[in-house]
């Protein structure tokens, strides 16, 4: 009897080890081929589901969801089951929700995410979909570059595609119209005349930018907007890709300078470092400031000024061409552990491509595929739309800093917080940043 | 096998027999069983500490020997990030920080703890009970509300500038976007956050205190400080170790109001060391020296709980 209970023991003890262990078999997926699906091809599945994993929450998420039902109207026998975290605990989750047997069949993910999924041979590489489907031609090269992945997951802009999205995301300026009106400033529409529009509105009492860097991100979307200038588009996006480059040549501390210049000469709020990012852009919607330098993400909450609000993209200097920050939002993939990786790509197409693109719009997305401006709910959503139009057109979008290494952000944020506080250098700042690089390409 | 049914434990004893009945201890047969008996009541306990902690503490070890990004497969790498750890300027300024908050969580609200205990021990207050409850409020809201409540004091138009500009000149400065004062802001909010815990644990340690030891000293003209001294405080000796084992193994592992109020700026003013290592293992997929950095904190940890123990020991 006692031998039993010690036999009982043991055997708990090994099971519960075991099951801490993680025991798996590699369970791995359907083979992709890569083939566009007919609609005859998808009927002969028979009853089918598809899983998808994201992030989206609010207007992303409906859009998401109004595709899936779309979807599934459009082929009956498909059921496609869609489960949604905080982008916070997505990324937490991510990694080791892929790797397990019952990964979903798509899965949201951004650059930052991509690198560690294709290192590890978690998502199909999707070239022959994007070929067959022909999503290459709807993106612009700059986008398409940052979909595509090296194979060890380092450098962007060579290797396969990893994703394909449904919109992207722009940075820009927000500017108070009556504001302007005010000082007696037309829209600029060169990099001179924006900065002697900072110069007006700070000797007429008027806080030329407004930001609330608390959080520590937000200054580096000024950063980005400035270095497309000071270092040129294409050296910002080869030295975010890993392809090569150098944070402390002359074009990139030139940047920093500017924006710390921009701090001293209070075209920048000057407790920006202690103002809650929310604060900063509540005060901005109440009237208070001339511009704000930040991404898509906030139309929604200028809308509400009406008339008031209005969007640029930041002039450029005489001689060169308009650029700015932005990228794809909302990417999606497919497991290498799914079961109809041909399906989740049919899927994908669907949710990406034209057919979804004014639901897209409606959710919040930038959509790829060019739609009418004026179809925006507010003055202010129409100049995005514009712009966002316009610089797809033209190729005029960079990616962002902090995608440069998967720790650039923690180092970067910082610094130019330090840089804004005045604690540090632009030459140091530029140092730090570069070294964070040469660490992880592995560049002596 | 036979049992001897006799109460004759240890300290035991109550044999009718005029021989003494000695305990079994050679072989089975005792009323205890085999010696391995007492050890399957400890089995359920062993195997949930071993499960959730033990066997996580193991690897988090090993983890901390390799380079990992949580994906692909580990490298080992040995003592590396160890190494890396005594090196880096940086992460030294980290554990400064910490430094800096154990002044704030656990000195600053344990002295004030004592100074009011020491006030309300010398006379019998009515409603403690609700004094208590109120002084506990800080401990028993969530850490999102008291950093978001926080971070609107120290804003620049907050209540403190609102307070200070009473004074004279209006001031605005965003307090927790200053590198000189984010810190002791961030530190000051902990306090608070303390202050409560301490409090009551120490009143709770008086009522324990016989009146008649602050009848005597005060019959052989003791004045308040002679009380405080020789009476309150060498009889909350236990309270005062209780409150420094929780309050600076709080400072020492601090996260979440750093990670809620300034996410370790302005620069990594106010980063610490359980915020560097949820981001590294959770922003950088560097899981191999957050691990390590984990190991480290958790040593010290040990360390001054120990030696916090060694002081509630001694007389």
């Amino acid at each position: 009897m006692r031998f039993n209970i010690l036999k009982t023991g043991a055997v708990v003890a090994i099971a519960s080890v075991a099951l801490l262990t993680g025991c798996s078999s590699g369970g791995g997926g359907a083979e992709a081929t890569g083939e566009k699906l007919s609609a005859e091809q998808v009927t002969a599945l028979g009853d089918v589901t598809l899983t998808v994993s994201s992030w989206a929450s609010g207007g992303q998420k409906e859009a998401l969801e109004r595709a899936i039902t779309a979807f599934e109207s459009k082929y009956s026998n498909v059921k496609v089951d869609a489960s949604f975290k905080s982008f916070d605990d997505y990324g937490k989750t991510i990694d080791l929700t892929m790797q397990s047997n019952d990964a979903p069949d798509i899965a949201q993910s951004n650059a930052v995410m991509a690198r560690r999924l294709a290192a590890g041979k978690l998502i199909h590489p999707l070239d022959q979909y994007s070929k067959a489907y022909g999503w290459e031609s709807r993106y612009s090269d700059s986008i398409r570059g940052m979909l595509t992945v090296s194979e060890d997951g380092k450098t962007f802009g060579t290797g396969s595609q990893w994703g394909t999205a449904p919109g992207g995301n722009i940075v820009g300026v927000f500017y108070n119209t009556a504001t302007l009106k005010k000082l007696g400033l037309e829209v600029p529409t060169s990099y001179d005349e924006f900065t002697a529009s900072l110069d007006t509105a700070k000797a007429k009492g008027v806080q030329p930018i407004v930001m609330g860097n608390l959080e520590q991100w937000p200054a580096n979307h000024v950063l980005s907007a400035i270095l497309n200038y000071t270092a040129g588009p294409q050296k910002v996006q080869d030295w975010i890709n890993g392809a090569g480059g150098d944070f402390t040549s002359s074009g990139f501390v030139k940047g920093l300078t500017e924006l710390e210049s921009w701090m001293k000469d209070g075209y920048i709020s000057a407790d920006t470092n202690g103002i809650k990012n929310d604060d900063g852009n509540a005060a901005f919607v109440n009237g208070e400031g001339l511009y704000q330098i930040t991404g898509n993400w906030n139309t929604g909450l200028y809308a509400s000024m009406g008339e008031d609000a209005g969007f640029f993209v930041l002039p450029a200097p005489a001689g060169s061409q308009p650029a700015t920050t932005g990228s794809f939002d909302g990417a999606m993939t497919v497991s290498t552990k799914s079961a109809q990786p041909d399906l989740a790509a049919l899927f994908l197409d669907f949710y990406t491509g034209d057919e979804m693109a004014s639901s897209n719009l409606d959710g919040g997305f930038l959509p790829f595929s060019a739609v009418d401006p004026t179809k925006g709910a507010s003055p202010v959503t129409q100049d995005v739309l514009t712009e966002w139009n316009a610089m797809n057109k033209s190729n005029g979008l960079v990616g962002y800093l902090d995608s440069a290494t998967p720790s650039m952000g923690d180092k970067m944020f910082p610094d130019l917080q330090s840089l804004l506080g005045g604690q540090t250098s632009a030459d140091n700042v530029a140092k730090d940043i570069q070294a964070n690089w040469n660490k992880y390409y592995e560049v002596k | 096998m036979t049992l001897r049914v006799h109460r004759n434990g240890p300290g035991g004893g109550h044999a009718k027999s005029a021989l003494p009945v000695r305990p079994a201890r050679k072989g089975a047969g005792s009323i205890t069983g085999p010696k391995y008996v007492p050890y399957l009541y400890l089995l359920p306990g062993l195997l949930l500490v071993s499960a959730f902690v033990l066997y996580p503490l193991a690897r988090t070890v090993q983890i901390s020997l390799t380079e990992w990004t949580g994906v692909t497969a580990p490298d080992f790498i040995g003592v590396d990030n160890y190494i890396e750890i005594l090196t880096d300027p940086d992460l030294r300024s980290l554990f400064w920080h910490a430094a800096v908050l154990i002044f704030f969580y656990a000195l600053v609200p344990i002295t004030l703890g004592l100074l009011i205990t020491a006030v309300l021990a010398r006379s019998r207050v009515r409603g403690m009970t609700g004094y208590r409850a109120v002084l506990f409020i800080p401990q028993a809201l969530s850490m999102v509300v008291v950093a978001i409540a926080w971070q609107w004091v120290f804003a620049s138009n907050g209540i403190l500038n609102q307070l200070l500009s009473l004074f004279g000149d209006e001031v605005t400065t965003a307090w927790l976007g200053s590198f000189d004062w984010a810190l002791p802001a961030v530190g000051l909010t902990g306090t608070w956050r303390q202050i409560g815990l301490c409090m009551v644990l120490f009143l709770a340690g008086v009522q324990k205190i016989d009146p008649a030891l602050y009848e005597a000293a005060r019959l052989d003209g003791a004045n308040a400080w002679h009380e405080f001294r020789y009476v309150t405080l060498p009889n909350l000796r236990a309270e005062i170790a209780v409150a420094l084992t929780l309050t600076v193994t709080a400072a020492l592992k601090s996260f979440d109001l750093v990670y809620l109020m300034t996410k370790g700026g302005p620069g990594t003013s106010t980063s610490v060391p359980g915020y560097e290592i949820f981001a590294r293992a959770f922003n950088r997929g560097e899981i191999g020296s957050a691990a390590s950095l984990g190991v480290t904190l958790t040593i010290l940890i040990v360390l001054v709980a120990f030696g916090i123990e060694r002081f509630r020991r001694e007389p």
